[in-house]
């Protein structure tokens, strides 16, 4: 009896034991009420997803989950427990995508197909949501590129806008009377074209009569202050005491406009000079050094805003320059750091310079020589053939290009 | 404490006081006469009444006639103290001072403050707009205000000594200032290039229009001939059109339009019919208001061919009714309502369509062709057309009972007057409209177009463009002044 009741007993905790440890094969859900439950896990899921409150008979699920909690293996619980996180991962995709947050939409939807691999719909998620992350992509780049390619349009409109606003405040200086030789020989107190502000009580200007066009005649240099060294000023009144009236003072005007560097003006007062004393060839090299000159210095202008040289710019031969500047060096820095002493003009070089003043004038002609050469060197300090004569070997022959 | 402006206030005011005193002392003469007569009643008061006659007539002859020579007269004394110096006020001279002196320095814009102030005190002083004139002519990109300032000199003092050589500086400043300009359009011209959007060609056309409205055909031309789309080229045609007729070159504008060929281009031909028979009417408009109504005639017969052309119902509907409505303000009523026979009828009324019958019937009406008039009238869709027509008929109806009919006449532009010293001064202190040089693109070009940057190409081709379109608009408007001046 006890043997019996023993085998008994072994066999039923046997097969208790092989019905709780042995994992069920396609089994588990041939019992249908094994079926229920994982319908109701389901539903609970997908309810739970949606935000939704589950309908189910809460008595017999905790009854069926009670009874095969035991029943189901670690495996398939983890298994379980991954879907349960696809759907989540879904979800929080899902939720981005709304948002049109594709990169982190495609983050969760790979996460969720990452676990449930076998998912069509989150497979679907994630193709739409790359898809959508790619376009993204496409279009920041295109953006990207246009942004850059608008960067580089407005820089070069700008430049083409920064080139007319130049040119713009170029033009009154060199403005259509510069080519009009109606007015070159005129002065003006404003550097200007030829016309005079006008004031009705002024004593010194006229009214409208002030207009200098074309008439040298009208020219009132008499008695006109001058800002020139004192030295100068003496040796240009001594030079030209015999000259016929009014002609130092141009001169002297002159020599001021070239302190000034207004090389147009001074040519302008020396030709006026020239004007009343005709055979003066001393004046007419004035008026050829300062014509000279302001070529050259408006050539430097040229050159320093980009723009081509003048084709009217015609550079002096070098017989010209032995005239115009006796024993002339190209850059006086260097000659004096060569130890080579610039050479002063000797008489006979400034009989050429100013032709027709007595020896005893020669003292003047001289200071004038080098009031001259100073200021002319000021003006052609950056005249490029000039500086590369400076550069080459020797300095003692100058070679101006010869036309 | 300013002096007021009395003696050049003082001088403006009395030269309407001596022709007024003038008539009140002449009409008291026969006063008097009168009263001699009645007292003078004696043998011999025969003789007597014929010499006070005699001397009556004399008397008012002597004052007519110095009513007569006051005018020219006084005219010159008002001008001559003007112009004087000794017309400004202290303060007026002083502010002139001290401009001259700023010029001198030279600080031109510091000149320019001073010689406003002084205008201020003496609005009208010829001086001043000299000085103006010479003052902006330094600063670069004010040609234009120097331009006009040196203009309304001219035109206050005409016959002045400085006169030749100041007109010589307009004509230098002209240049320059038609100088910049094509120096900007080209700077427009190479932004277009930058934009590189699908609406290139297009503002390449615009850029072709600005070019004709400087006046430079061949750049004009040559920029249209670089559009490789064939409605966007014939586009810039119409634009360069546009900018011939700006600039007054009408019979030139013409010839442009009609290089537009719709027939030529199969694909197109309803767009190239409607662009071109929209210039055609622009054309039509502008004989029209120069006063050659045969050309906007036969302008418009010309438009009428292009119409056809255009393929959309409603939109060749549209243009016939415009077309319609022009030739009736062009006086051609019988053109005008052949137009109108030829129109199909879709069942709709375009608004000009309605606005032309609404014309025509009035036209017709006033010419007392009240039967024709009340046909066209019937016509009318638009309520309002048909009741405005139905009124003027019949107020022709009643007109008729005591006056004759009125033809239609052609509507004329406004003619040309003399340009005064006050044209000048309008437009430098213009603020708005077509040449308004009191606005920074004519004060401060430079950093005008600086204000007008922008981070997108075509923005800033758009602000460039616009900037050209002011300048070359209001250059032709003083080049127009200048001409009309030169008449004088």
């Amino acid at each position: 009896m006890s043997k019996r009741i023993i085998v008994i007993i072994v066999i039923g905790f046997s097969i208790a034991f092989s019905t709780l440890t042995c994992e069920p094969v396609n089994a588990q859900f041939s019992d249908p009420v094994i079926q229920n439950y994982y319908n109701i896990i389901g539903q609970m899921q997908a309810l739970k997803s949606w935000n939704q409150k589950p309908v189910y008979n809460n008595n017999n699920t905790n009854n069926y989950a009670r009874y095969f909690q035991n029943a189901i293996s670690p495996a398939e619980l983890a298994r379980r427990q991954r879907l349960n996180e696809a759907l989540a991962a879904n979800d929080k995709g899902i939720d981005f995508y709304k948002k049109e947050d594709w990169a982190n939409a495609v983050t969760f939807f790979q996460e969720a197909a990452d676990k449930d691999p076998d998912d069509k719909v989150i497979q679907g998620n994630l193709a739409n949501a790359k898809l959508h992350l790619q376009m993204q992509q496409d279009e920041q780049a295109r953006i990207q590129q246009q942004a850059i390619q608008n960067k580089i349009a407005v820089s070069n409109i700008q430049q083409t806008v920064q080139t007319f606003t130049q040119s713009l405040n170029i033009s009154p200086s060199s403005g259509a009377l510069d080519f009009d030789q109606r007015n070159s020989n005129i002065s003006s107190n404003n550097n200007g074209n030829g016309l005079s502000f006008i004031s009705g009580a002024s004593n010194t200007v006229q009214t409208t009569t002030s207009l200098e066009f074309g008439d040298p005649s009208i020219v009132d240099a008499r008695n006109v202050s001058s800002d020139l060294p004192k030295s100068i000023d003496n040796a240009i009144a001594d030079a030209y005491s015999k000259a016929p009236e009014g002609v130092s003072d141009r001169v002297r005007k002159g020599f001021e406009a070239i302190a000034n560097h207004d090389w147009p003006l001074a040519k302008a007062w020396f030709g006026d000079a020239l004007n009343h004393d005709p055979g003066n060839a001393g004046l007419k090299r004035l008026v050829e050094l300062s014509d000279y000159t302001g070529k050259r210095v408006q050539q430097g202008n040229a050159a320093k805003t980009g723009a081509a040289p003048s084709s009217l710019t015609v550079l002096p031969k070098t017989s010209d320059i032995q005239y115009l500047f006796p024993g002339w060096e190209p850059v006086q820095p260097k000659l004096s750091a060569t130890g080579k002493k610039m050479e002063l003009p000797k008489d006979s070089d400034i009989q050429f310079l100013f032709p027709g003043l007595a020896a005893n004038d020669a003292d003047e002609a001289r200071k004038m020589n080098d009031y001259m050469f100073e200021q002319a060197l000021k003006a052609t300090e950056n005249d490029p053939v000039l500086i590369k004569l400076s550069n080459g070997a020797g300095h003692a022959d100058p070679k101006f290009p010869v036309n | 404490m300013p002096t007021p402006n009395f003696l050049l206030t003082d001088m403006k005011s009395q030269t309407p006081f001596i022709p007024v005193i003038s008539v009140c002392f002449s009409s008291f003469i026969p006063l008097r006469i009168s009263q001699t007569k009645r007292i003078s009643a004696s043998p011999g008061a025969v003789s007597q009444h014929f010499r006070v006659i005699l001397q009556r007539y004399l008397i008012r002859y002597f004052f007519a006639s110095f009513l007569i020579l006051a005018l020219p007269t006084t005219k010159g004394i008002c001008q001559t103290n003007v112009t004087s110096a000794t017309a400004l006020t202290p303060d007026a001279r002083e502010a002139i001072n001290k401009g001259i002196m700023a010029a001198k320095l030279p600080d031109y814009l510091l000149a320019i403050r001073f010689f406003e102030e002084a205008r201020k005190l003496a609005p009208q002083s010829p001086e001043i707009f000299f000085n103006l004139g010479l003052a902006e002519s330094k600063v670069p990109g004010r040609e234009l205000r120097a331009v006009c300032w040196f203009s309304a000199y001219l035109a206050a003092n005409p016959n002045e000594p400085n006169a030749a050589a100041v007109k010589d500086q307009i004509n230098v400043l002209d240049i320059k200032a038609l100088s910049n300009l094509s120096r900007l359009i080209k700077s427009v011209q190479d932004a277009t290039s930058q934009t590189g959007s699908y609406y290139q060609e297009f503002h390449m056309g615009q850029v072709a229009g600005l070019w004709a409205e400087a006046g430079d055909m061949p750049a004009a031309m040559k920029t249209a001939g670089q559009i490789q789309d064939v409605y966007r080229r014939n586009q810039s045609w119409v634009a360069i059109a546009k900018g011939q007729m700006k600039a007054g070159d009408i019979a030139g504008a013409l010839k442009t339009v009609d290089m537009i060929r719709p027939s030529d281009f199969k694909d197109i031909v309803g767009s190239l019919a409607d662009i071109k028979t929209v210039a055609l009417r622009d054309i039509a408009q502008a004989q029209q208001n120069a006063g050659n109504i045969s050309g906007a005639k036969n302008t418009l017969m010309y438009a009428l061919t292009s119409a056809a052309l255009i393929q959309y119902a409603d939109q060749k509907v549209f243009e016939q009714g415009a077309i319609a409505d022009a030739q009736v303000k062009a006086a051609d009523i019988d053109g005008a309502k052949n137009t109108l026979a030829s129109i199909q009828n879709t069942g709709n009324e375009p608004p000009m369509l309605g606005i032309a019958r609404e014309d025509l019937a009035e036209a017709q009406a006033r010419a007392g062709d009240i039967s024709g008039a009340q046909q066209t009238a019937d016509l009318i869709l638009w309520p309002e057309g048909k009741k405005m027509a139905q009124e003027a008929i019949n107020h022709a109806k009643e007109r008729a009972k005591y006056a004759a009919p009125t033809q239609q006449k052609a509507f004329v532009g406004p003619v040309v007057d003399i340009v005064k010293v006050s044209d000048w001064l309008e437009k430098l202190d213009l603020t708005y409209g077509d040449c308004a040089l009191n606005t920074d693109p004519f004060l401060d070009l430079a950093s005008y177009l600086v204000s007008k940057h922008s981070d997108n190409p075509e923005t800033l081709f758009y602000n460039i463009n616009d900037t050209a379109q002011k300048i070359v608009t209001a250059q032709n408007v003083i080049d127009k002044m200048l001409k009309q001046q030169a008449k004088q």
